[in-house]
C-alpha cells in the first residue's frame, strides 16, 4: 500500500482535509447532475460528456473574450502588445499577491471548521503538513480566475499581433498561446499564494499579534508604485530589472522569450514559495487559526449551498462587531417603535454591496425611461420589479425569521406590514423620483402622472412581494428560522400593478386625449385601489399563516 | 365565577395526518399557576405555541380575556407574553435595544428606563447591555426573553421549558417572580420537566401524553 509509506502526520491530516474536499467536490457534482452513487457506464459516459462541454464551452468564452482583449492591448500606451500584455498579467498577479497577503495579515489564510478545529488543532500533528495541505487544497479554487485572465491576455496577444486575420484554421495556436500562458501562471500564482500563506503561517506561530503588521502590504504596494516612478527601466529593456522575476517569465509565456527559460525561472519561485511556507508553518498555532476563521468557514459553506440569508448575517455580524452604544434615534411608544427598530437595522445594514443595490433603484428606472424603443423599456421595467422586491423582501423576511417576536407586538398584521414595509418604500419613491426628474433634465418627455404614479407603483411592487412570500409562508418553519424566498408571482404581480397603471396613462391620454390631470387623477385611482386590495390580501394572509 | 383571562375551545393541531395535540378545551384564570408536563414530543411545545399565537391550530378557538386571538389580534396580543425555549434575537439590534423596541411597541414607555435596569439588573445582564445577542451565551439569551416578557404589561404569561438553560440563582429569582406576577392576578402556565421547579411553585399541574391533555 502506497498509502503506509508517507508520514503519519500527513496521513492524519490528509484524512480530515480530504472530507471537507469530497463533500466539495461532491457539491459540485450533484450541480452538473451526476449521480456518485450511480456506477453505470452511461453515468460515467455522462460526466465525461459534461466535462467536455464545460472545457469547450470555457474554451469558446475565453476566445469570445481574445478580441476584446486584443483591441485594448492595440489601444494601451506601450511599445508593442507584447508589453502590454505582460504589464497586465504583471499588475493582476501583483494585485493578487497583495490582497492575499493583506488577508494574511488580518486572519489565517488556512481556514478551519469545527470539526476540523476539534479534530486538528487540538493534536501535537505536524503543523508544516498541515500548512501544506490546507494551502494545496484552497490554491486552485484562488487562482481559478487569474488562470483564465492569463489565458484570455494570451490569446489577446496573438489576436493583437494577427488583427482579423485568425480563423477556426488557428484553432491549435489559439490552444497554444493558451497553454504556454498557463504554464506560466500556474506556478506564478502558486508561488505568489505560497509566500503569502507563509506570511500568514509565521504571524500565527507569534504569542501576540501586532497590529502593525496589517500595513505591510498597503506599504508594499505604495513602494512598488514608488519603484516603477523613480527606478526606471535601463538600455533597451522594457521593464526595470527589479520587475523580470515577473515580467520576464509571462513574456516567456507570450512568446517574447524563450519559453524553458521563464517556465524554469517560475518553478524555481514556485519551490522557494513551498519552502517558505514548510519552514514558516513549523510553530504556527492552529488553535489561533481556528479561532480567527471559524466564521469564514461558515460564510464560504453558506454562501456555497446559497444559504444567502446566513451568509449576509454573518458578514454583517462581523461588520457590527461585539458591542454598541444604543442608536440616539428618539424612539416613540406604539407602532413608531417599530419603525425605529427598521430604521436603525435599515443603517445598521448599510454597506458597499447596499448602497450598490440601492443606487441601481434609480439607475434602471432611469434606463428604462430613456429607452427609445418599448420593447427594451419593458424588459428593464421587468428587471426594475425584480430588483426593487429584494429591497422589500429582505426586511420582510427578517422580521419573519424572528417570528415569535413579530407575534408579540401589539398590532394588527396590517400594521406590521406597514412597519416593514415604510423605510424601504420611501427609499424606493425618492430614488423612482430622482430618476424621473434627471430623465425630465435630460430630455425625456415624463408625463406628470408618472411622478404621481411613482408611490402607488413602489406600494404596488412591495404589497405583491409581501403578498407571495405570506402565502408560501407555514408557521411551523417560520419557528425554525425558515423563510420562503419571492416566486415569480411578485415579478408578475408587481407587472400587473405597474402594467395597469402605465396602460391607463396611455390608454387615457394618447387614445382618448382626456387632460393630463383627469389621467392622473384615474391613473392615482386605479393604481390606489389596487394597492389596497393587495394590502387587504397580505394583511389576511399574514394574520392566517398556519 | 372568576374572570377566564385565556380560554380555548376546541383546540388542536396536526401535521399532515399526524394529530400532535387532541382536541382540548382548557382556560386560566387570574392568579392561576399551572405547569404542564409530558414527555419529549407529547405535544407540549405545541400546545404552547398555538395558545401563544405562533402555531396556527387546525381547530379551535383562543381568546383572551374574551378577545379572539386571530379575530381581534390587537386587544389579544397586549394581553399575552410568551418565552420560547430558544428564542432567536436581531443580530444587528443589542440587548437594551431589544427591551427598548418591545417596551415602546407595548406602549410601556413612561417607567422604560427604571425598568429595565432593574430587570437587566436583577437578571446580571446589565453589564452585557449593549452586547449583540451573537456575543450572549444561551441562558444569558433566555435570561434576555425573560425579560422581554416581563417588560411589558400583560395578564397571561406563557413559558415554554423557562428553566432550561438557567443557574441556580436565576432560577430562583425566576419562581420569585412567577409568584409575584400569580398574587398580581396574572395567570402563568408554564412547561418544565424539572419536578423540583413544579413543587417549588406549587403550582397545578396538567399532564399531556401522545397530544391529549389532562388538566385534572
Amino acid at each position: 500500500m502506497m498509502e503506509s509509506y508517507l508520514p503519519t502526520d500527513l496521513r492524519a491530516v490528509w484524512l480530515v482535509r480530504s472530507r471537507k474536499l469530497q463533500s466539495d467536490m461532491e457539491f459540485w457534482l450533484i450541480l452538473i447532475g451526476y449521480d456518485k452513487k450511480e456506477h453505470s457506464f452511461g453515468s460515467w459516459l455522462y460526466l465525461v460528456y459534461v466535462i467536455i462541454f464545460l472545457s469547450v464551452w470555457t474554451f469558446a468564452v475565453l476566445v469570445l473574450l481574445a478580441d476584446f482583449a486584443g483591441q485594448i492591448l492595440r489601444a494601451l500606451p506601450f511599445d508593442s502588445p507584447l508589453t502590454a500584455a505582460a504589464a497586465i498579467g504583471a499588475a493582476a498577479l501583483t494585485v493578487v499577491f497583495l490582497l492575499e497577503l493583506y488577508s494574511a495579515a488580518r486572519r489565517s489564510p488556512f481556514v478551519f471548521s469545527d470539526a476540523d478545529a476539534t479534530l486538528l488543532c487540538l493534536t501535537p500533528v505536524d503543523r508544516r503538513w498541515v500548512a501544506l495541505i490546507w494551502f494545496l487544497g484552497a490554491w486552485i479554487s484562488r487562482g481559478i480566475f487569474l488562470w483564465c485572465g492569463a489565458i484570455v491576455l494570451g490569446y489577446g496577444h496573438l489576436e493583437a499581433q494577427f488583427p482579423g486575420e485568425l480563423t477556426t484554421a488557428d484553432l491549435p495556436r489559439y490552444l497554444l498561446a493558451g497553454i504556454r500562458m498557463l504554464a506560466i501562471m500556474i506556478p506564478l500564482h502558486f508561488a505568489a499564494q505560497s509566500a503569502a500563506w507563509a506570511f500568514g503561517a509565521w504571524r500565527l506561530s507569534w504569542k501576540h499579534d501586532r497590529s502593525a503588521i496589517r500595513l505591510l502590504a498597503p506599504v508594499l504596494a505604495v513602494l512598488i508604485i514608488a519603484g516603477l516612478i523613480f527606478i526606471p527601466s535601463r538600455g533597451e529593456a522594457y521593464f526595470p530589472i527589479w520587475t523580470w522575476g515577473i515580467t520576464f517569465p509571462i513574456q516567456a509565456g507570450l512568446g517574447g522569450a524563450s519559453l524553458p527559460a521563464g517556465v524554469g525561472m517560475v518553478l524555481f519561485l514556485a519551490a522557494a514559495g513551498v519552502l517558505l511556507l514548510w519552514l514558516a508553518s513549523e510553530r504556527m498555532s492552529l488553535a489561533r487559526a481556528a479561532q480567527e476563521t471559524r466564521d469564514q468557514e461558515l460564510l464560504q459553506s453558506a454562501l456555497l449551498f446559497g444559504a444567502s440569508d446566513l451568509a449576509g448575517e454573518i458578514r454583517q455580524k462581523k461588520r457590527l462587531g461585539a458591542e454598541r452604544k444604543p442608536s440616539r434615534l428618539p424612539i416613540r411608544p406604539g407602532l413608531a417603535a417599530l419603525l425605529w427598530k427598521n430604521t436603525v437595522q435599515g443603517w445598521r445594514s448599510i454597506s458597499l454591496v447596499q448602497i450598490l443595490q440601492w443606487t441601481a433603484v434609480p439607475g434602471l428606472a432611469l434606463a428604462a425611461l430613456k429607452m427609445p424603443d418599448w420593447v427594451t423599456r419593458v424588459g428593464l421595467i421587468v428587471i426594475w420589479i425584480a430588483f426593487v422586491s429584494e429591497r422589500f423582501a429582505t426586511p420582510l423576511r427578517k422580521d419573519l425569521s424572528r417570528w415569535w417576536m413579530l407575534r408579540q407586538y401589539p398590532f394588527s398584521s396590517e400594521q406590521l406590514l406597514i412597519s416593514i414595509l415604510a423605510r424601504p418604500l420611501i427609499l424606493v419613491v425618492l430614488g423612482l423620483l430622482a430618476a424621473l426628474s434627471l430623465a425630465a433634465m435630460t430630455g425625456a418627455a415624463i408625463p406628470p402622472a408618472a411622478a404621481w404614479l411613482s408611490i402607488p407603483g413602489a406600494s404596488g411592487v412591495a404589497l405583491a412581494t409581501a403578498l407571495d412570500i405570506f402565502r408560501q409562508c407555514r408557521s411551523g418553519r417560520l419557528l425554525e428560522g425558515y423563510v420562503p424566498e419571492r416566486s415569480v408571482l411578485t415579478i408578475l404581480m408587481g407587472v400587473v400593478v405597474v402594467g395597469i397603471s402605465s396602460g391607463a396613462v396611455w390608454l387615457m391620454s394618447a387614445v382618448f386625449s382626456v387632460p393630463g390631470w383627469v389621467v392622473t387623477l384615474l391613473a392615482f385611482g386605479i393604481c390606489s385601489a389596487l394597492d389596497y386590495g393587495l394590502y387587504r390580501w397580505a394583511g389576511y394572509l399574514l394574520r392566517n399563516i398556519h | 365565577m372568576p374572570q377566564i383571562l385565556l380560554q380555548a375551545d376546541n383546540l388542536s393541531r396536526s401535521y399532515g395526518n399526524f394529530q400532535a395535540l387532541k382536541p382540548v378545551d382548557l382556560s386560566l384564570h387570574p392568579g392561576e399557576l399551572v405547569t404542564l408536563v409530558g414527555a419529549n414530543g407529547s405535544g407540549k411545545t405545541t400546545l404552547m405555541l398555538c395558545l401563544s399565537g405562533l402555531l396556527r391550530p387546525t381547530t379551535g378557538n383562543i381568546s383572551l380575556e374574551g378577545y379572539d386571538l386571530y379575530g381581534d389580534e390587537r386587544n389579544a396580543r397586549r394581553r399575552l407574553a410568551f418565552v420560547p425555549d430558544v428564542p432567536v434575537f436581531y443580530p444587528d439590534l443589542t440587548a437594551w435595544e431589544h427591551l427598548q423596541v418591545m417596551a415602546m411597541a407595548h406602549g410601556a414607555g413612561g417607567e422604560f428606563e427604571k425598568r429595565a435596569r432593574e430587570l437587566l439588573g436583577e437578571f446580571g445582564l446589565w453589564d452585557a447591555r449593549d452586547l449583540f445577542l451573537h456575543a450572549y451565551s444561551r441562558g444569558m439569551r433566555l435570561k434576555l426573553a425573560l425579560a422581554l416578557a416581563l417588560i411589558r404589561p400583560f395578564s397571561v404569561l406563557l413559558l415554554d421549558e423557562p428553566t432550561s438553560a438557567l443557574d441556580v440563582q436565576s432560577t430562583e429569582l425566576l419562581c420569585q417572580k412567577l409568584l409575584a406576577l400569580c398574587s398580581a392576578d396574572t395567570a402563568i402556565l408554564l412547561t418544565t420537566h424539572d419536578p423540583h421547579l413544579t413543587g417549588q411553585l406549587n403550582a397545578k399541574t396538567w399532564s399531556i401524553h401522545d397530544g391529549i391533555l389532562s388538566t385534572n
